[in-house]
């Protein structure tokens, strides 16, 4: 009685998804108004928030277990689950009104978004190898299924078949890897193999090898270098919130596992190899992604690639607090908060912009844009800061707490990769700010049409870049632990 | 009360932004601004000349966990610069009066907030907060180049921002370094400037000893920002495309900040390094001179002219402070002021002649002084500041430099500067000759005299030519005490904090008063 009590954040998320479908399958088929559907969704998120807030664990070290430790719950996974679930709740208002999605499936893919949100909440909570690689399929599936459903035409389906190949690739890869890791251990849970028998890693290859395959599965979730290559794809046939939840949330629980996991594993052992291969993975991710980003002439591209370098400053931060740097968890959490605040902000920001047809956004498309939406510009300007790491804005904080983090481990190679990898991002990042304010030609071409944004979205933006402004300017607000 | 400095400009910025009307902005702006330049005088009242501590400031906890406080404060070495950026707003509003005519309101806005963020950079005693004030300046004037600039004003906004951002970064890198070492060595981390002060830095002969890298990255960050040769190439460009006020602030105050960096961080956080590297910088410097005064010497638009002499006479302030003595000192502190007030005072005079003819080329001028004579005349006593004429400020500061440099025996830098010098002389004069001598040429018919609020601009700077080259003692005694201290503790400096008027958080408040509890002999017990 207890698990399920423990556990219902998750099942009252994945009872209420049921609702706008069931209406539909008992309405003949008839697509109910978007608005009680997103709504029936959005009570679903509160509740579960609601929830969670009941079960929160009441001390830093407190964990609890659930169903005989398949899942895992503890302060860090409370704190993760509540911006994951924030993050629904900000995606699911996107999509309402959103061109691209097609208005007749609507409840199957709010459904299909909560499906891959209870996914994700289960990976995030995996107590094990298996139940995450349960959690990480069903997300994975959703996924795969949305990209498909996105858009209509041919390139939806071969974008979505692409990412599906190449995600059962991942997948494959790391249930090889558990095999190896169970094989050569005898557990399903790698904390306990650290702590129980940390000798098997230095004398186990098996061990390592299902590691580095383990790593490899999921760091080609959050698209590090060189595992980014399926970005493009994905971009050019999914619509918008779905690229932001792929962002974002993923992102985070991935960083998040990952981070209790690994935990010592770094330290403990003479992981010498394996630690220069993360380094180097984190390090070429930052150059390559913000490299890459300077390259792209659409605007939606270059951010989708300057997440792959902001998942390789994530990684660092991952791999120095995993070194045993003194605040490593503080700076994982508000670099992941403050990341996916600003994504959010600036996703929802460019919605004005949105076609029935075409994700594509070209830079140029912005020209002039302080003439028409001055406060808008004004939006998209603070994001981008943000994301460049310029005070007085969170991203600021951010930038410092890598830095801290990587030298508290010594690691001055790695941050002179950082540094140079955060001046070539100012490149791209500064470049849509210059042709939002200062191309002046505007009055001589016609006015541009854009989509108005909905009210609800517009409060969210402002909610959104107060929050930006606040966890750059007081950021003990936003320290965790 | 330095709080207050550091914040009214951006409250007034909030407040104008949303003015439409732009006359009724202009007059806002105007009030606001003048309001302001008084209020920063009421610092003459307060500050304690006879001291080298810390006055007035506040120091209040802000960020824990990292141990970054929110601490301002003045001394000697801050006081003039203060000073000079309150009184810049007012001249670079009246400066902008007819000069900006769209989007007025987002002009005083970007103005008001730079005035913020450089108050703040040079009030910040917390590294960090000093970091953030540093790096957010970048952003009005980076809107201020790239909105109302010229032509090329987009390319020269990013190349400023980016050069400088660049730099910044090791500047943080240093910070968090200096932070880690800190919590070695007292076991609690904080980014106070005393904390750092307090530092005993590792030192070997070699390159990558702790020290000599720490010291680089300081030193990169603000060399772009000085700029040094050869970091100097955005400097010129900012400067063509920036509007007349913008260039006015970038020259007097922006590049201050760079120099100022180096009086604050280099010189007592790395002694050894900085003895260590003197004679080359030094030579550097005097290369920095030379070939400034070389280029301007070349330059066919006027102010990408004297943008090259900026970059020469800023040179001049490096050469000063790495002479590691008490002339060179005190004459590139000088020479900070005497180039703030020369280099805005051209900058803006530039302004006033493009606003009536709309072109920067010299061969289009000729005559002028016919035409304007009033321009003129004031022109040639700003320049010859410039030239370092006897009874002007840009004398007594650059005869310190040569000075302090001849004591150093840096014969190298000393030749070097003296090149310089003739050069200085030889453009600034070939520049007048051109502009304002001669026949009087189509473009200079169109001009007309000056108008009050263009005299009210102006005058200042010639009475403050004077009057710095004729009473240096007026000016000088206000920082006199702080650069003695830096130049004779220089091996282990210490900064106290004068608690008269000095408003501390819990924390520090308890410690201040254990502190005097227990020591009641030693005045300095303090921080």
């Amino acid at each position: 009685m207890s698990d399920l009590l423990l556990s219902s954040p998750l099942w009252s998320l994945f009872l209420f998804s049921l609702i706008p479908i069931s209406l539909k399958v008992l309405n003949k088929n008839k697509e109910s108004s978007l608005f009680l559907s997103s709504g029936f969704i959005l009570i679903g998120i509160f509740t579960s928030l609601v929830l969670l807030f009941l079960i929160w664990p009441s001390s830093n070290i407190e964990i609890k277990t659930l169903f005989s430790e398949a899942l895992v719950f503890n302060e860090l996974r409370a704190i993760a689950s509540l911006v994951l679930l924030l993050v629904g709740f900000f995606i699911v208002l996107m999509s309402i009104q959103q061109p691209q999605v097609n208005e007749n499936i609507f409840s199957e893919i709010l459904f299909l978004k909560i499906g891959s949100l209870f996914g994700l909440l289960i990976l995030l909570w995996a107590g094990n190898l298996l139940i995450a690689f349960i959690g990480l399929e069903l997300a994975s599936l959703s996924f795969y299924l949305l990209i498909a459903l996105g858009r209509t035409g041919s390139q939806a389906l071969k974008a979505s078949f692409k990412y599906f190949v190449l995600g059962s690739v991942a997948s494959a890869i790391l249930l090889y890897g558990i095999s190896f890791v169970v094989g050569s251990s005898g557990h399903f849970d790698l904390q306990r193999i650290f702590q129980q028998s940390p000798e098997l890693i230095t004398s186990s290859r098996l061990l390592t090898l299902g590691l580095i395959f383990i790593l490899v599965g999921f760091l080609f979730k959050v698209s590090i270098f060189p595992f980014h290559f399926w970005l493009p794809d994905v971009y050019r046939a999914s619509f918008t919130p779905l690229l932001v939840l792929m962002a974002t949330g993923l992102k985070l629980v991935i960083f998040i596992l990952l981070f209790e996991w690994t935990r010592n594993m770094f330290s403990l052992l003479e992981f010498s190899v394996l630690l220069s291969l993360f380094q180097w993975l984190a390090v070429l991710s930052v150059l390559f992604g913000n490299i890459i980003a300077l390259l792209q002439k659409d605007f939606k591209k270059m951010l989708l690639f300057s997440t792959v370098a902001h998942s390789g400053y994530l990684l660092m931060i991952l791999i120095v607090s995993q070194m045993g740097s003194f605040f490593g968890r503080t700076a994982l959490l508000y670099y992941l908060i403050v990341y996916i605040g600003t994504t959010l902000g600036i996703f929802i920001c460019l919605r004005p912009f949105e076609k029935k047809d075409s994700v594509a956004l070209n830079l140029s498309e912005l020209d002039g844009l302080v003439h028409q939406k001055p406060f808008h510009a004004f939006l998209i300007t603070l994001f981008l800061l943000s994301l460049a790491g310029i005070p007085p804005t969170g991203g600021f904080v951010s930038k410092l707490f890598v830095f801290q983090a990587l030298l508290d481990q010594g690691l001055w190679w790695m941050l002179f990769w950082a540094i140079l990898g955060s001046s070539i991002a100012l490149f791209y990042y500064l470049k849509p700010i210059a042709l939002m304010y200062m191309k002046k030609d505007l009055q001589i071409r016609e006015k541009k049409v854009f989509i108005r944004l909905p009210r609800f979205l517009t409060s969210c933006l402002l909610l959104l870049s107060g929050f930006i402004l606040a966890s750059g300017l007081i950021p003990s607000l936003f320290i965790f632990g | 009360m330095l709080s207050a400095l550091i914040f009214l400009p951006l409250v007034f910025a909030l407040i104008l932004v949303f003015i439409k009307n732009p006359s009724l902005c202009r007059k806002g702006a105007a009030f606001c601004s003048v309001a302001y330049f008084l209020f920063s005088l009421s610092l003459f009242l307060f500050f304690d000349s006879q001291t080298e501590e810390l006055q007035l400031g506040e120091r209040f906890s802000w960020f824990p966990a990292l141990g970054i406080e929110y601490f301002v404060a003045v001394d000697g070495l801050s006081f003039w610069f203060v000073i000079l950026t309150a009184f810049l707003l007012p001249v670079c509003v009246g400066a902008s009066w007819n000069l900006i005519k769209e989007k007025v309101s987002a002009f005083y806005c970007c103005l008001f907030l730079m005035i913020t963020s450089v108050m703040g950079t040079f009030l910040a005693m917390d590294t960090i907060l000093f970091y953030i004030f540093f790096e957010s300046s970048l952003i009005p004037l980076y809107f201020i180049i790239g909105i109302w600039g010229s032509k090329e004003r987009i390319y020269a906004a990013f190349k400023f921002f980016i050069y400088t951002a660049f730099g910044s970064l090791f500047l943080l890198a240093g910070l968090v370094a200096l932070m880690h070492l800190t919590l070695q060595s007292t076991g609690e981390m904080s980014a106070s400037l005393l904390d750092f002060y307090k530092l005993e830095l590792p030192f070997e002969a070699s390159l990558l000893s702790t020290q000599n890298v720490l010291f680089f990255c300081f030193f990169l960050a603000f060399a772009i920002k000085l700029p040094f040769v050869p970091f100097h190439t955005w400097l010129p460009l900012a400067h063509v495309e920036a509007p007349a006020p913008g260039s006015a602030v970038l020259a007097a105050v922006i590049l201050k900040m760079g120099a100022y960096g180096f009086l604050r961080f280099v010189l007592p956080l790395f002694p050894q390094s900085v003895e260590f590297f003197a004679s080359s910088i030094c030579f550097l410097a005097g290369v920095g001179i030379f070939y400034g005064a070389l280029m301007a010497l070349a330059q066919k638009n006027i102010k990408k002219l004297v943008a090259y002499s900026s970059v020469s006479h800023m040179a001049y302030v490096l050469l000063g402070l790495f002479s590691l003595n008490e002339y060179g000192l005190t004459g590139g502190y000088y020479q900070m002021l005497t180039h703030a007030v020369s280099s805005a005072g051209l900058f803006l005079l530039v302004g006033i002649l493009y606003e009536r003819t709309q072109s920067l080329n010299i061969s289009d001028y000729g005559g002028l002084a016919k035409k304007m004579p009033i321009l003129a005349i004031n022109f040639v006593i700003i320049s010859l500041s410039a030239i370092a004429l006897p009874s002007t400020g840009g004398f007594i500061s650059e005869f310190f430099v040569l000075m302090g440099s001849f004591t150093a025996r840096n014969w190298g830098a000393l030749f070097l500067a003296l090149w310089g010098v003739i050069f200085g002389a030889s453009y600034m004069l070939y520049l007048i000759h051109r502009v304002f001598f001669g026949s009087v040429s189509v473009l200079s018919q169109k001009t007309s005299l000056l108008s009050k609020r263009e005299m009210g601009i102006i005058l200042p700077f010639v009475f403050l030519v004077f009057g710095m080259g004729l009473f240096p003692k007026a000016f000088l005694k206000y920082s006199t005490v702080s650069l003695n201290h830096l130049q004779e503790s220089r091996e282990n400096y210490n900064l106290n904090i004068k608690t008269k008027n000095f408003r501390l958080g819990q924390k520090h408040f308890s410690l201040i008063s254990d502190m005097s509890g227990t020591h009641n002999t030693r005045r300095q017990g303090g921080l």
